[in-house]
């Protein structure tokens, strides 16, 4: 058994990026989050939470063009269903409001409600698990001082048995490991800091890299774009390939793109990446945007067409 | 066969086919406004790109600013006017709510000019950090149209 102490602090340990998702793991990784313990959100944190919160794409799912800021009602069209972003303020009732810190980190981080059912997902704890233990506290910290909405979330439409939210723990098993973003001791910090933000917070691949019939992330084709994005949509290939991808974007193009939403081209980008370009991206630092063109470019190009023949601005 | 049904008995057919001829004809310049609309956004975008490399410091041509802005400013003018009323069926990504909302419409382009015509004042000075600045002005001018009013592309 482990002490009360073991509970006192609140961190956040890495957890192994190895270890499967077996249900005993989940169960032991819930206990190892501390409970009950709240921090007073400083002002610094909050701060940096923004911060976190722009560079995770502003969390644009969250958030519809009419609707309250982060009060939830997005319809994310999937070939598993239509999800519904919910509600993330700080309302009590509605919202995340009555959440501690560790109901935050066990949905980040394990893709588990605070009442302990299996998120759908739709919301990409797959990216999130790893996440700074800091960062994910400043997030929430941040989450925290946004206004509460009282709006009710509307629920997905998933058909059975998709819908069957147990089996989604079978899911996990096959398509989600747990566990903190690990440095690549070879690679420059530059390069590591753009593989940070893309991978756990940007969470590029959640669009741009094609799922499997389960709806697992392809990684043998990470990058290299999908025909089934969300609401709808392309997500185009970002591998550095030359016809396919954007392999004629230099670094500059990328950050460029990434603050102003125009392409090489001059046309410009639309749909939730303009979203996400809009309340997220374009906010970041020149040096941590650059460190993502540079994390993109160093990708394996990947010849992958998933435009169609007769696209055009 | 009485003499209204006479008249009807010719004139309905007649009608018809005047009626389709037009709707034909209508159809047509329609798709010769939707060409033409999308030359003139594409050589927007032409000059949006132009323009982006030099502020991005990729082509040295910081001399050619000026003119590539002043080409965006005169395009800029023709957007209304390549959106006549009926032209939004066809190979077309505009919504019908360009019309039915033609106000906001009207406005989000003229927003798009009054942001070029900065854009040419700012190139002007050959200050590449405020023509980058204005270039995300213009950026986001360009959402504020499409964003509402331009449909999302095939798949």
């Amino acid at each position: 058994m482990r002490d009360a102490d073991d509970f006192a602090e609140p961190s956040l340990k890495p957890i192994s990026g190895r270890m499967r998702a077996t249900p005993g793991v989940l169960i032991f990784f819930i206990l190892l989050i501390p409970v009950g313990h709240a921090v007073s959100a400083d002002a610094d944190a909050v701060a940096r939470g923004e911060y976190i919160f722009r560079a995770a794409a502003g969390c644009a799912c969250h958030s519809t063009e009419e609707g309250e800021f982060l009060a939830g009602g997005r319809a994310i069209k999937t070939p598993f269903g239509t999800f519904y972003g919910t509600n993330i303020t700080p309302d009590e009732q509605t919202g995340i409001g009555a959440w501690n810190d560790s109901d935050f980190v066990g949905a980040m981080r394990m893709g588990v409600s605070p009442q302990g059912a299996h998120y759908f997902p739709v919301f990409p704890y797959t990216a999130f698990t790893r996440m700074r233990g800091q960062d994910l506290l400043d997030l929430r910290a941040y989450l925290g001082a946004v206004k509460p909405v009282r709006k009710e979330n509307r629920a997905h439409e998933v058909t059975p048995p998709l819908s069957w939210r147990p089996l989604l723990r079978v899911w996990k098993l096959l398509n989600f490991t747990p566990g903190e973003f690990k440095k690549d001791p070879t690679r420059s910090p530059e390069w590591n800091r753009g593989a940070y933000l893309a991978e756990a917070l940007g969470h590029c691949g959640e669009c741009h890299t094609p799922r499997n019939l389960l709806g697992g992330l392809n990684e043998d084709m990470a990058y290299a774009g999908s025909r089934e994005g969300p609401e709808g949509e392309i997500a185009p290939n970002i591998t550095p390939d030359v016809e396919t991808g954007i392999g004629t974007w230099d670094v500059e193009d990328v950050v460029f793109f990434l603050k102003s939403g125009s392409k090489p081209d001059g046309d410009d980008v639309q749909g939730l990446m303009a979203e996400m370009i809009d309340i997220g991206f374009r906010y970041l630092r020149d040096d941590d945007l650059r460190a993502i063109a540079e994390y993109l470019r160093s990708l394996r190009p990947i010849r992958n067409e998933v435009r169609a023949p007769n696209d055009e601005p | 066969m009485g003499f209204a049904k006479k008249v009807s008995a010719v004139v309905l057919p007649a009608g018809a086919i005047a009626l389709g001829l037009v709707a034909a004809q209508g159809l047509e310049s329609a798709q010769g406004i939707i060409k033409y609309r999308k030359s003139v956004m594409k050589s927007q975008a032409g000059h949006i790109g132009a323009i982006g490399a030099i502020a991005k410091g990729q082509v040295p041509f910081k001399q050619d600013l000026v003119a590539h802005a002043v080409a965006l400013r005169s395009t800029s003018k023709m957007i209304l006017e390549a959106f006549p009323e009926g032209s939004g069926t066809g190979d077309t990504r505009a919504r019908p709510e360009i019309w039915t909302e033609w106000i906001k419409f009207e406005q989000a382009a003229r927003n798009f000019e009054k942001e070029s015509e900065k854009l040419v004042q700012v190139a002007k000075s050959g200050d590449l950090e405020q023509v980058s600045s204005q270039f995300l002005a213009v950026a986001k001018a360009c959402k504020g149209c499409h964003k509402p009013f331009r449909k999302k592309k095939k798949k």
